[in-house]
């Protein structure tokens, strides 16, 4: 039977799938099944669907296949046994001693591994109440005999691994509970050890290495829980995601465990003393913390004279509601800074405005999140009292019974622009004396220019620097010398995306006119008497 | 300009120059406004000054900046025959060839007499014109000289040296007369010299500011504050910026506050610094400096009650008005963490993208940002990437342990 929702196989259809496609394509089955647990995983993770936890003890099923492979070996064993055991031993040979004793002893030993695995996976995949999970589960439990049935004890985990669990291989963490091979209460935690060990072994002639990666957890009451993983970084994650939950917890690797786990009892008691003033510390902390925040702080009042506060309560808002009442004030805003969900509707803000030609009229708006650049309120008019009963449910993040109120379309007005500065001008005029003196102008008129072009011929000026005030156009005439009567006159001329500077020399009533012309337009530099040159001298 | 300056002139220096304290500021510009349209120059000549901000005139009186009306107003006072206009038109670049031709003087050198004979008789406004014909070289057009007027180059400095160096004295005069911008050249004066024709004299610069304000300057009582807090005698500090922001020196009230929020050489007094930037923003509620920490102490609650709102309010107007990214941290933060605004994840990546310091929260903040796909498209690499530089940081180590590397090296988020 297969689920629509996800595609995977509840269980026991999962088991009984398997083992059809293994009756009849016996080994051909196997990557058929592969892929179809690493569907199951996919859409079913860590048994997300069926509950974690029972998903957890029927994944013991496992158990019991090996616990009948296991009897079945010592059946086969005994066998031997038995028929070794009727033969005459009269012309036996020592080996054929040692074979007897091994199947006898191999059979009995076989025999008791089958059996425990058998009894242990059919426990707890049949009778999850009896499970070794369910067992850790209520011993984690301030009175474990009084623990409720094992449904509600695995949903705890459940809805606490559901909301809140990070899963690193098979174990999960949630806020509260760490589900490995068995589960543990996080405030329990008083040790959480890292083992990462290559442990070597002989066997027949050859030396066998293996890693082991487990995650140690020693609890309050010095149980400790051990979990298999696959991946070192998945067991360091797991560690460190368990250190953030509890931080004062003793922290080790390898062997340190079994130190800490073998610790006597006065040991333990000093250790716990620590813990817990440590873990007290940290309350009072956090408590301060809370103390000076004075709340969640997750809705802000805003005044129409601009005031805004987030240390909004109830009396303050029924003061402010008061105030606009009393003509004090006209109104005022209340914005949670997380949207509120309510009737299908995501709304922003709730606005309180009074009704100026209805007395004791309060308009209420509650402001829509924008959709499509539209901003659409719902609209109640109501009297103090109604307000006062939308305003306290508000406060709580509830959205009001939203019958009799009417959709409007709001209009926000546009945000100012912020003011560019205004560009300064770049024109100058710069005059040179005949002594050397001289003197720069930023505001100068025409009359100016035309003085400054008028005292070149006179002699009064030497030079005479004149940028526009586009700040590119530039002229710059200099008056002649004993050697050369003649003005040096430089200027510019935009060329595409260029500035041509040109030069000329020519007698001080031209130049003049060059001055007073060029800043109109009249002028332009560039011909037959101009030459081409790279920048001005 | 008359002989004597005017008695409307006299009152408005008073009120506007020598004695700020006297809180008659705008009472003394309406008096210049009356007597400019009365064809006073001098008064013309003043209002001019007081419209060109705080380098003319003190920036506390709250006079308008208005360079184009300045402009006329000086061009009439040189027409109205004001030889302080004359000197302060040449000083400003505003006497242009055709304002020139409008004064009713010979030449410039006419004007100038007229000013400094008025400066001997002790007027410290007038000494301090003549101070700065000195000190800003307007001597050579005045007396019409340029390095063409001497045979050699060591004549022009010699002639120089000699010419500039009578601003010292002018503006000593000028400066114990009641004008403290003789002062502020006169530092420059000693501590940079004039080219190579005037050394720097440093030593003679130390204490300037500490006489200014003992004499009761509020702006000098500013600068020596300043001048003592670099020297970490914050205590002292405190006790003049304190002294200058009761006169109504802008800042002071600041400055106070930030000594006492840190309890820097003096008592920590938060609920104390906290008054004193209100008192800033009392004067002008634009106040860059006092809008962050007071920003600052409501996001903290350090010495008012912790209000997240008011913070935002207050520190998203330093960072708008002010165009200054110092507090980009806290605003980011309160967007990120939905604080005193609505959560905004695109809002706080925009001030997290004008954070231009490295700070742990802001790459756990980015890294979140990223790797969740909150305002922006889901980048679990980069997200990961911030979070672990911040990994030392309990709240990063929580949120990489959402994500896992996969046998690629590639990063995705852990189910």
């Amino acid at each position: 039977m297969k689920e629509k929702k996800g595609g995977f196989l509840r269980w026991p259809w999962n088991v009984a799938v398997y083992i059809a496609l293994l009756a009849v394509f016996r080994l051909f089955a196997v990557p058929i099944i592969l892929i179809l647990m690493a569907v199951q995983r996919k859409n079913n993770p860590h048994g997300v669907e069926e509950g974690y936890c029972l998903s957890r003890t029927r994944r013991r099923f496992s158990w019991v296949l090996w616990g009948l492979l296991w009897l079945a070996a010592a059946a086969g064993l005994f066998y031997v046994f038995y028929i070794g055991f009727q033969q005459d031993r009269t012309y036996w040979e020592s080996s054929d001693y040692v074979t007897l004793a091994v199947s006898g002893g191999g059979g009995a030993l076989f025999l008791l591994l089958g059996a425990y695995m058998g009894y242990a996976g059919a426990r707890d995949t049949f009778f999850p109440e009896k499970s070794a999970l369910a067992a850790s589960i209520r011993s984690q439990l301030p009175y474990p005999e009084e623990a409720p049935p094992v449904g509600e004890l695995f949903a705890m985990v459940d809805r606490d691994l559901k909301a809140n669990g990070r899963w690193f291989d098979e174990m999960g963490i949630g806020r509260e509970w760490v589900l490995g091979e068995q589960a543990n209460r996080i405030d329990r935690i008083r040790g959480v050890f890292v083992v990462d060990e290559t442990r070597t072994r002989r066997s027949g002639g050859r030396t066998i290495t293996s890693r082991v990666l487990q995650l140690v957890l020693v609890d309050d009451r010095w149980q400790k829980h051990i979990t298999d993983f696959k991946k070192p970084q998945e067991l360091r994650a797991a560690a460190d995601c368990l250190a953030l939950r509890v931080p004062d917890a003793r922290r080790g690797t390898n062997s340190q465990w079994s130190a800490f786990w073998s610790m006597d009892e006065s040991e333990r008691e000093a250790f716990e003393r620590d813990f817990r003033q440590k873990q007290s510390r940290r309350a009072s902390e956090a408590a301060q913390r809370e103390i000076l925040s004075e709340g969640p702080q997750d809705m802000i009042l805003k005044r129409r004279n601009g005031e805004v506060t987030s240390r909004v309560t109830a009396s303050l808002v029924e003061e402010v509601l008061k105030r606009c009442l009393s003509g004090e004030e006209s109104g005022f805003e209340l914005t949670p800074t997380r949207p509120v969900e309510g009737g299908g509707r995501t709304f922003r803000s709730l606005d309180c405005l009074i009704r100026a030609e209805e007395e004791e009229k309060i308009l209420l708006l509650l402001e829509l999140a924008p959709s499509e650049g539209e901003n659409l309120a719902l609209a109640l008019t109501t009297d103090a009292r109604g307000a006062e009963k939308v305003l306290r449910g508000w406060l709580r993040r509830e959205v009001p019974d939203l019958t009799g109120w009417d959709l409007r379309r709001v209009y926000s007005a546009p945000q100012a622009a912020r003011p560019q500065a205004q560009r300064k001008s770049q024109a100058r005029l710069s005059l040179v004396y005949a002594s050397g003196a001289a003197e720069n102008h930023t505001t100068f008129t025409e009359e100016d220019v035309q003085m400054a072009a008028a005292g070149l011929v006179d002699g009064t000026y030497q030079l005479v620097d004149l940028t526009h005030a586009s700040g590119y156009l530039w002229i710059r005439v200099t008056a002649g010398d004993k050697m050369d009567a003649r003005c040096t006159v430089e200027a510019t001329k935009p060329e595409g995306e260029e500035l041509g500077f040109y030069m000329a020399k020519m007698p001080p009533k031209e130049a003049a006119a060059w001055l007073t012309g060029y800043p109109r337009g009249e002028f332009l530099p560039g011909g037959r008497d101009w030459k081409r040159v790279k920048k001005p001298s | 300009m008359a002989a004597v300056l005017s008695d409307e002139v006299k009152q408005a220096l008073q009120d506007i120059y020598y004695n700020v304290r006297t809180g008659r500021g705008k009472e003394a510009f309406a008096l210049l406004e009356k007597a400019s349209a009365a064809g006073d120059g001098d008064a013309s000549c003043i209002l001019a000054r007081c419209l060109c901000g705080h380098q003319y005139v003190w920036g506390w009186h709250g006079f308008p900046e208005d360079d184009e009306r300045a402009t006329k107003l000086l061009h009439k006072s040189v027409e109205q025959g004001s030889a302080l206009g004359v000197l302060v038109a040449l000083r400003s670049g505003e006497l242009t060839p055709s304002v020139q031709k409008k004064m009713p003087f010979e030449s410039l050198q006419q004007a100038f007499e007229q000013v400094e004979a008025l400066a001997k008789e002790g007027d410290a406004f007038c000494q301090y014109i003549v101070g700065n014909s000195y000190f800003w070289w307007d001597f050579l057009r005045i007396q019409n000289k340029g390095k063409d007027s001497f045979p050699s180059q060591a004549e022009f400095k010699a002639y120089l040296k000699g010419e500039i160096s009578k601003c010292e004295d002018w503006f000593w005069k000028a400066f114990r007369g009641g004008i403290y911008f003789a002062a502020n050249n006169l530092n420059q004066y000693y501590t940079k010299g004039d080219e190579d024709i005037i050394a720097p004299q440093p030593e003679k610069a130390e204490g300037l500011f500490k006489m200014g304000a003992e004499m009761g300057y509020p702006l000098h009582q500013y600068f020596y504050a300043q001048e003592l807090e670099e020297a970490e005698n914050f205590a002292e500090a405190a006790r003049w910026y304190k002294e200058s922001a009761e006169a109504g020196n802008g800042g002071g009230w600041y400055k106070v506050g930030t000594i006492y929020f840190d309890g820097k050489g003096v008592e920590q007094d938060e609920a104390y610094a906290v008054s004193c930037f209100e008192k800033e923003l009392a004067r002008d509620s634009e106040h860059i400096g006092s809008n962050n920490l007071l920003g600052k102490a409501y996001f903290y609650g350090r010495g008012v009650p912790q209000d997240y709102a008011k913070a935002y309010q207050l520190l998203t107007l330093a960072h708008d008005k002010g165009n200054t990214n110092w507090g980009v941290y806290y605003l980011a933060k309160c967007c990120f963490k939905g604080w005193g605004t609505p959560q905004d994840y695109g809002k706080a990546l925009q001030y997290l993208n004008e954070m231009d310091w490295n700070h742990w929260e802001k790459d756990y903040m980015l890294g979140v940002i990223y790797a969740r796909g909150l305002g922006v498209a889901e980048d679990i690499p980069k997200g990961v990437a911030h979070l672990q530089k911040a990994a030392s940081h309990t709240e990063a180590k929580e949120e990489l342990l959402n994500y896992k590397k996969t046998l690629f090296g590639k990063w995705v988020r852990r189910k």
